[in-house]
């Protein structure tokens, strides 16, 4: 197992990509703990916006948190393809409600740049680099920062 | 206002004023001729008739006047008869007064009258002077020649007395005695010419100053006579001496005589002058009088005259100014009405003439069309018999035909069946297709957990590191695999799709097929009872052309006799036509005569007058056209056709109407 080293000239390593609205993301592949289909979803009162609610996977309760809105984006419709990516939060398993699930994918430095100051429709503080393989753009996201803000306010609320 | 009553009301003030001038007149020509007659009868004749009596009196005068003088016997006669004349011209005087009244001329002729007889007398008394005259003057004379014969023989005497003595050488003293005696005679003898001279001399001068001036010779004679006596001693001479105071004596008493003559003379002639004078007086007044009358009654005349010219003249301006004012009036109102009444006659004529022009084509395309249409009832009567026997054909095809349709339903009918199996067949294919998608559904479901499973495996592979390499590899393929089933299933699903639909679209087809076959079935009965309804109808329909054959040669017959009324009707349109081009003239004429012709091109109806020209102009061209035409054939429409577009071309109004009538030929 290889752990990432951060250089200042970009990020290598395989991630796993999945789709919100229109663009494809990539999330290190060692923070997933697995992908599942959509389940039932029970709101709680009182959660942060992003947070779509609390979902039952054999039997531990899991929060799941809407990419779309996390993202500062209108929540979509849910359809068949719907997914839910449980990622290792600080507190647990969180998961991350994505419109498709796409591939593992493996990024090699020279795939990978540094993200643009400003311009990107995510806060540029989550995005670790902007991959560029296969003709394609896909933004590799740092998770720990994705989940930052959602966790610190749902540890405010335990 | 009636035009009779505005005229006579014009004329008629016309004729008040004429009438109260002619009346003026008349009156004032009437003062003048009594007047005038006054003078013709009147006054003229008195004028002449003075004039006569002064004319003839001043020759009476005259002629006395010459016969005093030269005391000839024809003045006196001549005197006379002026004098008759006079006296008839008095006696005119005298009728003219009576007849006429006349007081003045009466007087003045009674008093010329006196004065005529007075001057009558008068003459008379003259002629007997005159006598008188002639008597005391041959006495004179006589008297005169003794006084002169007895100095003659005195101084005779007394000179041979004288010879003698001197002979006788006789003393000086009874010479000288002697002689002194002789020329006492002679001194006798002057003095007693002297008388005489101055006699003759007062005679012929008619003075008797110088007559009576040498009356005083007389005593000197007589003294010188007796100067004589007293130295004569002789009683012969003493007795001429006293022969000689004798003579002398006579002869004064002569003188004395003639003095006295030519005294009354002379008063006889103051008396004649007087009565001539007052004659003449008398005529000259009655004369001036009658000239002053005259005067009078030509002043009186030529003022009648002038204050009747003056009030003609006046009369006559105020009855040219009425008669000027009333014309223009009365003409002004006369021709305004009627302008107006002439315009609307030459509108209405102009319209008349359009009507008339529309008339006879029209009548003439009614004849046209009547032909035709005989023409045509002839066909349709040779078709209808054609109609009956295809009728009768007809008949016959229509009940084979509603045999055909009978059998056309019935096919429908099993058509209509047959397609409700094969609704059936597309159902059950339906029904089997949607069996078929779940199925599809339900696989590609699988493949998408599958592929989830896939990458759990992926991500599983990935934690283990180096040793889940392997796994990583076999869970890639795992993860194509159920790529490839999710696409296959999604294609399977596309294409159950199409075949649901599809099938769906055939059940729809299927019904439309079903409904369009009943439909079908349906109008093949109806069909059929049509048809057998139109077999049985077609034989009405023969039995009705029949009487509609026969009833058409009626129409025949009366089309024909309606083709000959309307080419009558032509005529007479056209014969229309040509009347009312005669009215537009008329129309024209009159328009003419109420405008003038130099109005008539310059007022507002003017623009009237080039559409009646052109008009005018084609009714000429048009008439023989259309007669010719009408001669030539009556089905040849050409010409006339030719004609009217000629004619709508040329007459630009009433462009619908025409275009109209156009239509029906």
């Amino acid at each position: 197992m290889s752990t990432p080293e951060k250089t200042s000239a970009g990020v290598s390593g395989k991630f796993l990509t999945f789709q919100v609205a229109e663009e494809e993301y990539g999330i290190e592949i060692n923070a997933v703990r697995e992908i599942i289909g959509t389940l039932p979803i029970t709101p709680v009162p009182g959660s942060p916006g992003e947070m779509l609610g609390v979902v039952n996977l054999r039997g531990k309760v899991i929060p799941v948190v809407s990419m779309r809105v996390r993202f500062g984006m209108q929540p979509g419709e849910p359809h068949a393809e719907n997914v839910i990516l449980v990622v290792d939060g600080r507190s647990g398993p969180i998961g991350l409600f994505a419109d498709r699930v796409k591939e593992v994918a493996n990024f090699t430095e020279a795939d990978t740049e540094p993200p643009p100051s400003y311009g990107l429709s995510v806060d540029t503080t989550m995005v670790k680099a902007i991959g560029k393989s296969q003709g394609r753009i896909r933004i590799l996201l740092d998770i720990q920062r994705v989940l930052g803000s959602t966790e610190s306010a749902l540890a405010s609320q335990a | 206002m009636k035009l009779g009553t505005k005229l006579i009301l014009g004329f008629s003030s016309l004729v008040v004023v004429a009438i109260a001038l002619g009346g003026v007149a008349v009156v004032q020509m009437l003062s003048v001729k009594t007047e005038a007659d006054k003078l013709a009868t009147e006054i003229a004749p008195t004028v002449e008739v003075a004039n006569g009596v002064e004319r003839f009196s001043l020759k009476t005068m005259y002629a006395n006047r010459a016969y005093q003088y030269t005391g000839e016997e024809k003045y006196l006669e001549e005197g006379r008869a002026n004098l008759k004349l006079v006296r008839d011209n008095l006696k005119d005087a005298a009728d003219l007064a009576k007849a006429k009244n006349l007081k003045e001329l009466d007087d003045a002729q009674k008093a010329a009258g006196a004065a005529v007889d007075d001057y009558d007398k008068a003459v008379g008394d003259t002629v007997k002077l005159d006598k008188l005259q002639s008597e005391v003057l041959a006495n004179l004379i006589k008297e005169g020649v003794s006084y002169f014969d007895i100095c003659n023989k005195y101084l005779e005497s007394q000179s041979k007395i004288l010879k003698e003595e001197i002979l006788a050488k006789a003393e000086m003293d009874k010479l000288e005695e002697l002689f002194s005696k002789t020329i006492e005679i002679n001194a006798i003898i002057d003095l007693g010419n002297e008388v005489r001279r101055e006699v003759w001399k007062g005679l012929a001068q008619r003075d008797p100053k110088a007559i009576e001036s040498v009356m005083a010779n007389f005593p000197k004679v007589n003294a010188k006579l007796d100067g004589l006596v007293g130295k004569t001693k002789l009683e012969v001479n003493l007795r001429q001496l006293a022969d000689i105071r004798t003579a002398g004596g006579n002869y004064q008493k002569q003188m004395q005589a003639i003095l006295g003559v030519m005294t009354e003379s002379a008063h006889l002639g103051i008396t004649r002058m007087e009565a001539g004078n007052k004659v003449l007086a008398e005529a000259q007044k009655t004369s001036e009088g009658g000239i002053k009358n005259t005067k009078e009654a030509t002043a009186g005349a030529a003022k009648a005259l002038a204050s009747a010219s003056t009030i003609l003249v006046v009369g006559l301006i105020a009855a040219t100014l009425l008669g000027i004012a009333l014309a223009f009036f009365i003409t002004r109102g006369i021709t305004k009405a009627l302008i107006s009444v002439v315009a609307d006659m030459s509108s209405c004529s102009d319209q008349t003439s359009s009507a008339a022009n529309q008339v006879a084509s029209g009548a003439q395309s009614l004849a046209d069309g009547t032909s035709k249409n005989a023409a045509a009832l002839e066909e349709t009567s040779a078709s209808l018999e054609e109609m009956s026997s295809m009728v009768k054909q007809t008949a016959q095809n229509t009940a084979s035909a509603a045999q055909l349709a009978g059998e056309g339903r019935q096919a429908g009918e099993r058509g209509a069946a047959a397609m409700g199996e094969l609704a059936k067949a597309i159902g059950d294919i339906k029904a089997n297709a949607d069996q078929t998608a779940k199925i599809v559904k339900t696989i590609d479901e699988i493949a998408f957990q599958t592929n989830l499973l896939a990458l759990n495996a992926a991500v599983e592979a990935a934690r283990a590191g180096d040793a889940g390499k392997g796994f990583a590899v076999v869970a890639e393929e795992v993860r194509n695999l159920a790529k490839r089933a999710g696409e296959a299933a999604r294609n399977t699903a596309q294409l159950i799709e199409q075949s649901v639909k599809a099938a769906e679209n055939g059940v729809g087809l299927s019904k439309n097929v079903t409904e369009i076959v009943n439909q079908t079935t349906q109008t093949g009965r109806k069909i059929n009872d049509l048809v057998t309804e139109v077999a049985n109808s077609a034989k009405e329909v023969a039995t009705g052309i029949e009487q509609v054959t026969v009833a058409v040669r009626q129409m025949d017959k009366v089309t024909q006799s309606n083709a000959a009324a309307a080419e009558e009707n032509s005529a007479v349109g056209e014969e229309l036509s040509a009347q009312s081009q005669t009215l537009n003239q008329l129309v024209a004429q009159l328009e003419i005569m109420v405008r003038g012709q130099s109005d008539l091109h310059s007022g507002a109806p003017a623009a009237h007058a080039p559409v009646r020209k052109t008009q005018t102009a084609h009714a000429t061209q048009h008439i023989p056209e259309k007669r010719k035409t009408q001669g030539a054939s009556r089905m040849d429409l050409g010409p006339v056709h030719g004609g009217h577009e000629a004619a709508k071309k040329a007459i630009p109004f009433d462009e619908d109407q025409d275009q109209q009538s156009l239509g029906k030929f």
